[in-house]
């Protein structure tokens, strides 16, 4: 079969035929990229200006100064209720750290999965509060690397929360980072669950991933190593059903 | 040695004295129709194929001065265009996400496999196709192969063996 692949793909590289652009091509494209890169270096400049202005008159200001609030609500459910708490770590585990706040939300993410920027304007935009907690598989030397996460995000509404679960689905589904990444999701159904979400690798079925939205929460289960499947999503199902339970 | 350096070894063996550093001219003109054919076979497309070959030999040329002493500059430049293709691929899934209508264009604009590609091929993934292409066409290994697309080895032999099951399974519906 790997000969039959090979002389499929030199086949069709023969049928493709020439390319049809030259260095004058890319000459045009450094140049536009040199202009971008200056009208770039000239935008910092301008903003490091205007930052350093902004910081005098705040340093001349007599009103006190505030931190700038990114949230844009209160917190309106205690997601520790939610998530799966050290006093509930799973049999044959040990909980090993905790997140909260932004940093909750940013772990798990490679730099490079989207512009920065873009990335994180769609995390952050009505971004609320997150909290994540991860358990390691213990008793298993040979699966040392098999733990365990939960994790859920607050968002102002149900329309961020579904913009943010674009960005964490892309990043969970097609990135390897931390061996999280799944390499072939399959969407399966969950009771409660809002927007399509629960999502197991069919090519390496022992990583699991369940990232969902409930109303305008993401909830995240993902596990790597010897979990049984059937003991992750009834840790699915119970956080789900917290996250009900913690709006009453 | 893998086998772009060898084929670009022996093709500057052929052509050129190699005492005389190799030129991004020269380079430009070995490389260009190889790595645009196997960027085609990969995103099926010749447009976005011409515009991530473009963006990597303009990033190599940026760059010339340190890459062509390289051991395998050939290389590099299939890992640079390689790395365009994944982030390209990687921000139409986020769009296709996020922006339902942005999905709906591309899938008006993709009805038809490209006349290039062979049919059973047409019906793999760009990531299936790419992981093919960078093992049996470039000669990488899965490793290599698994840093150019920001996955694991594994993920690379998982890719293979889904896109040669999907050929087997065209090839056996043909007969």
């Amino acid at each position: 079969m790997t000969t039959d692949v090979r002389a499929m793909l030199e086949r069709d590289l023969a049928g493709v035929g020439p390319a049809r652009f030259d260095l004058s091509d890319l000459e045009l494209l450094r140049r536009h990229r040199r202009r971008r890169e200056a009208l770039i270096s000239l935008a910092v400049a301008l903003a490091l200006l205007a930052g350093g202005v902004i910081g005098m008159l705040r340093t001349l200001s007599p009103e006190p100064r505030v931190p700038a609030d990114r949230t844009a609500r209160p917190p309106s459910v205690d997601l520790r209720q939610v998530v799966l708490g050290e006093a509930a770590t799973p049999l044959r585990a040990r909980f090993q750290a905790r997140d909260r706040g932004e940093e909750a939300l940013q772990v798990g993410l490679p730099v490079d999965g989207l512009p920065a920027d873009d990335a994180n304007a769609l995390m952050t935009t009505g971004f609320v509060q997150a909290e994540r907690t991860v358990f390691e598989r213990v008793g298993e030397p040979s699966l040392h690397d098999a733990a365990l996460e939960t994790w859920a995000a607050e968002y102002d509404s149900p329309d961020t929360a579904r913009a943010a679960l674009g960005v964490f689905l892309e990043e969970t589904v097609l990135v390897n980072y931390m061996d999280w990444g799944l390499i072939e999701p399959r969407p399966v159904a969950l009771d409660g669950a809002d927007e399509g979400s629960l999502y197991i690798d069919r090519a390496i079925p022992r990583d699991v991933v369940y990232l969902w939205r409930h109303e305008n929460l993401l909830l995240r289960v993902t596990t790597q190593g010897n979990f049984p499947p059937s003991d992750v999503r009834r840790i699915a199902e119970a956080m789900d059903a917290r996250a009900t339970a913690a709006r009453r | 040695m893998t086998k772009q350096a060898l084929r670009l070894d022996a093709i500057r063996a052929a052509d050129t004295d190699l005492s005389v550093p190799l030129t991004f001219e020269e380079f430009f003109r070995l490389e260009r129709d190889h790595l645009f054919g196997t960027l085609c076979l990969i995103t099926g497309d010749r447009d976005e194929a011409e515009e991530l070959a473009q963006e990597a030999f303009t990033t190599v040329w940026e760059r010339w001065d340190r890459v062509q002493g390289m051991d395998n500059p050939a290389g590099y430049v299939h890992r640079v265009a390689t790395n365009a293709f994944r982030k390209r691929y990687r921000r139409q899934m986020v769009l296709r996400r996020v922006l339902p209508h942005f999905a709906e264009r591309e899938h008006e604009g993709s009805a038809e496999a490209p006349a290039f590609l062979h049919e059973a091929l047409a019906a793999l993934t760009p990531r299936q196709r790419a992981a093919l292409v960078l093992t049996e066409l470039w000669g990488f290994s899965a490793a290599e192969a698994g840093r150019a697309l920001g996955v694991r080895a594994s993920t690379i032999g998982a890719l293979k063996h889904q896109g040669r099951n999907t050929l087997r399974e065209r090839a056996d519906d043909d007969d």
